[in-house]
C-alpha cells in the first residue's frame, strides 16, 4: 500500500511526458508566392476539412501533410478533424467517394518532402513542426493564425498541455 | 684564432656564393613562368570547382530543401573535409566533391521517388496521366443465415449461403482544375450465375466555389444522409447492410436511391456553424421500384429533392442534422390496371448524426407519401438509429431499423418485391483486419409483418 502513492505519480509524470510527447507545436507554411501571410483559424479549419477548396486568388488548395505517424499530423487529426488517427485514410476515402474532393492530400514520407512539395505547388499549404522551419527560403513561408506566429501566446496550433 | 677565422669566413662566402647559384637556377625566367602558369591553373580549377559546387547545390536546393540545422551540419562537415583538401591535396578534394555529389544525387532522386509515392499514402489508388484518372475498387463477400425465408433480397435463395456482394469499381479523373468527372461501376451476381456490370454513378463535376457545385449525371438522391455518404463500397460503412429503409431500389428499397439530373450543392461558412445544401432536379422514378430513368422520362414530370444539413460546430463539434423533401410524379403503368393513375409522390425527413473520434450516432426518419390522383392517399413510415463506438480496431454497434408501409399503396403493393413492414435489431462487431480490409459479423432479430425472423451475417469488406 505505501508504494500507491509512488505509482501515481510515476502514472501522472508518464501521462505528461507522454501528452508533451504527442502533441506538438505546428506551423503553416506555403509557397511564397502565395499572397496570404495571416488566415484566421476558422479558415484554416475549413481548409483543412477541405470546405475552402480554393484560396482568395481562386488558386486551389493542396494540403501537404507530413506522415500519420508524425507529431504534427496526430495534432490537426485531434485537434481539427477530431477523429481516430486510424480512421484518417478511410477519412479521405469517403470524401473522394462522395466527389467532396478531386485531388488527395500529398503525404510524403520525409520533412523534406513536404517542404519540397510546398515549394513546388504555389497553392500548397503544408504543416511542419516549428523547428523545423528552413531559414532564409526563398521559397516557402510560415503564415501567421489569427495574427500569431508558431509559439506566440495565443498562436491556435500550439502544443495543448 | 685569426686562421680559424679566416676559415668559418671563407665558408660563409662559399655558402652565400652556392645559395645564390641555386637561386639564380630557380628563379630562371622560364620557370617562373611556369610556376606561375601552373599556380594560377591551379586556382583557377579550384575557383570554377567551387562555384561549380555551389551552383549544384543552389539547384538541387530547389528540390530538397533541408532544415537549417541540417544544412548547418552538412555545410561544417563539408567544410571540415574540404579545407585540408585545398591546401595540400586538389586531386583529393575532386573525388571528396565527386563522391558528395553522387550521394546528394542519389538522395534527390530518392526523394524525388518519394514524392511520387506520397500520393498513394491515403489510400487514393491508382493515378495515370496528366488528367489524373484515378481507379479504386471496392468489394465484399458474405456469408449469411436465416431461420426464416422473410426479409431477403429477391436474388437469394435458401436459408444458409455464401454471397458475392458487389464489385465495385471507382473511377475519377480531373479535366481541368475545377472540372473533373467520377464513374463508379458495380459488377452485381445474379442468382442464374450471371455478372451483370451496372453503371451506378457517373458525373461531371463543375467546381464553381466553396458555395456552388455543379453535378451532372446519375448520382445518388441526396435524400437523408446515409444515402448521400455511403454508396456502393461496403467497406467505407460500419455495418454488413444498408440500413432497412435505404436498401437499394434493386434489393426492395421503398425509397429512389438513384436519380439522373442535376444537382446543385454547396457550403456556407458562417459565423460558429456551417450550412450545406443540396438541390436536384431530375428524371425521377420510372413505374415502379425498380425502375430507374436513366434515359428518358415517361412522363415529362421532373423530381425534385432539397436537403438543407446545418453543422454547428462552435456549439457542438461533430453534430449535423437538417431536413430533407422530395417530390416527384410517378408515371402511370399503362400494363397494370391497379396502376392506372399516375402516383405524387412526396417524401420529408431528417437526419441527425453525431460523429466524433470513436462515437458514432447516425438517426434518420422519412415520411413517404404518395397520393393517387384518382383519390387514395398512402402514407409510409420509417427509419433506423445507429450507434457505435470504437475500441482499437474493434467497433460494436447496434442499429434499430423500423417501417411501416400503407399495405395498399399500390406503388409497392403491385412490386416485384415483398414490402414488409418492418421492426429489426441488430447488433453487430467490425474487425478492422487491415487498414483495407474489415471483417463485420451481426446478428438480427427482426420482426416482419408479424412473422420473426433471425439472422446471422458475415462479411468481409476490403478496399482495394
Amino acid at each position: 500500500m505505501k508504494h500507491i502513492p509512488g505509482i501515481l505519480i510515476a502514472i501522472f509524470i508518464f501521462v505528461v511526458v507522454f501528452i508533451t510527447e504527442v502533441y506538438a507545436n505546428v506551423a503553416v507554411i506555403v509557397n511564397k508566392s502565395n499572397p496570404a501571410t495571416d488566415i484566421p483559424y476558422d479558415d484554416l479549419k475549413h481548409i483543412l476539412e477541405t470546405k475552402k477548396q480554393r484560396w482568395d486568388n481562386g488558386e486551389k488548395i493542396t494540403l501537404v501533410f507530413k506522415p500519420i505517424t508524425s507529431s504534427e499530423t496526430q495534432m490537426l487529426i485531434n485537434k481539427i478533424y477530431k477523429i481516430r488517427c486510424e480512421d484518417f485514410c478511410q477519412y479521405w476515402m469517403l470524401k473522394s467517394y462522395n466527389n467532396e474532393i478531386s485531388e488527395y492530400p500529398k503525404m510524403p514520407e520525409s520533412l523534406n518532402g513536404v517542404i519540397a512539395l510546398v515549394s513546388k505547388i504555389s497553392g500548397a499549404v503544408g504543416f511542419i513542426g516549428i523547428d523545423e522551419i528552413p531559414q532564409g527560403s526563398d521559397k516557402i513561408k510560415v503564415i501567421r493564425v489569427n495574427g500569431k506566429m508558431p509559439g506566440e501566446d495565443g498562436y491556435p496550433l500550439n502544443k495543448e498541455k | 684564432m685569426a686562421k680559424i677565422l679566416s676559415i668559418i669566413a671563407v665558408f660563409i662566402v662559399v655558402s652565400i656564393v652556392a645559395c645564390m647559384h641555386t637561386n639564380a637556377a630557380e628563379m630562371s625566367e622560364e620557370e617562373y613562368v611556369r610556376l606561375k602558369n601552373r599556380l594560377t591553373s591551379e586556382f583557377m580549377q579550384k575557383l570554377k570547382d567551387e562555384i561549380k559546387n555551389e551552383l549544384v547545390a543552389e539547384l538541387k536546393s530547389e528540390y530538397t530543401i533541408e532544415p537549417k540545422q541540417k544544412q548547418e551540419d552538412k555545410q561544417k562537415s563539408q567544410n571540415v573535409a574540404s579545407r585540408p583538401a585545398i591546401e595540400t591535396q586538389p586531386s583529393d578534394y575532386r573525388e571528396t566533391h565527386e563522391a558528395t555529389d553522387k550521394s546528394k544525387a542519389e538522395s534527390t532522386e530518392e526523394d524525388e521517388l518519394k514524392l511520387d509515392a506520397a500520393r498513394y499514402k491515403l489510400g487514393e489508388g491508382l493515378t495515370f496521366g496528366e488528367q489524373m484518372l484515378k481507379i479504386k475498387g471496392f468489394g465484399n463477400v458474405d456469408a449469411s443465415y436465416s431461420d426464416n425465408h422473410i426479409g431477403k433480397s429477391a436474388n437469394q435463395e435458401g436459408n444458409a449461403f455464401f454471397s458475392m456482394g458487389e464489385f465495385d469499381l471507382f473511377i475519377t479523373s480531373q479535366l481541368s482544375n475545377r472540372i473533373s468527372i467520377l464513374g463508379e461501376t458495380v459488377f452485381e451476381f445474379e442468382s442464374t450465375g450471371e455478372v451483370t456490370p451496372d453503371l451506378e454513378r457517373v458525373l461531371i463535376h463543375y467546381d464553381v466555389n466553396s458555395l456552388l457545385k455543379i453535378d451532372v449525371g446519375k448520382f445518388h438522391t441526396p435524400i437523408g444522409y446515409w444515402n448521400r455518404l455511403y454508396h456502393h463500397g461496403e467497406w467505407l460503412q460500419t455495418t454488413v447492410e444498408r440500413p432497412e429503409i435505404l436498401k437499394f431500389e434493386d434489393h426492395g428499397g421503398p425509397l429512389p436511391a438513384h436519380n439522373a439530373g442535376i444537382q446543385l450543392s454547396g457550403s456556407a461558412m458562417l459565423e460558429g456553424f456551417d450550412l450545406n445544401y443540396f438541390f436536384t432536379v431530375s428524371n425521377g422514378r420510372g413505374i415502379d421500384t425498380t425502375n430507374q430513368q436513366n434515359m428518358g422520362d415517361l412522363n415529362d414530370k421532373k423530381a425534385f429533392s432539397f436537403q438543407l444539413e446545418a453543422v454547428p460546430h462552435s456549439i457542438v463539434e461533430g453534430l449535423r442534422f437538417g431536413p430533407t423533401v422530395y417530390y416527384d410524379s410517378i408515371p402511370e403503368d399503362e400494363t397494370n390496371p391497379n396502376r392506372a393513375n399516375e402516383i405524387r409522390e412526396l417524401i420529408y425527413g431528417g437526419h441527425v448524426v453525431y460523429s466524433l473520434k470513436n462515437v458514432e450516432f447516425l438517426m434518420e426518419t422519412f415520411e413517404i407519401n404518395h397520393d393517387e390522383f384518382s383519390g387514395g392517399v398512402f402514407n409510409t413510415f420509417g427509419g433506423y438509429a445507429q450507434g457505435s463506438y470504437s475500441i482499437g480496431k474493434f467497433k460494436p454497434y447496434y442499429r434499430y431499423d423500423y417501417i411501416n408501409y400503407d399495405s395498399k399503396d399500390p406503388f409497392y403493393s403491385e412490386s416485384e418485391f415483398d414490402f414488409l413492414d418492418t421492426n429489426m435489431h441488430t447488433v453487430g462487431l467490425r474487425y478492422e483486419l487491415s487498414q483495407f480490409n474489415a471483417l463485420k459479423c451481426e446478428v438480427s432479430h427482426g420482426v416482419f409483418d408479424d412473422e420473426d425472423a433471425n439472422i446471422i451475417r458475415l462479411q468481409t469488406a476490403f478496399s482495394f
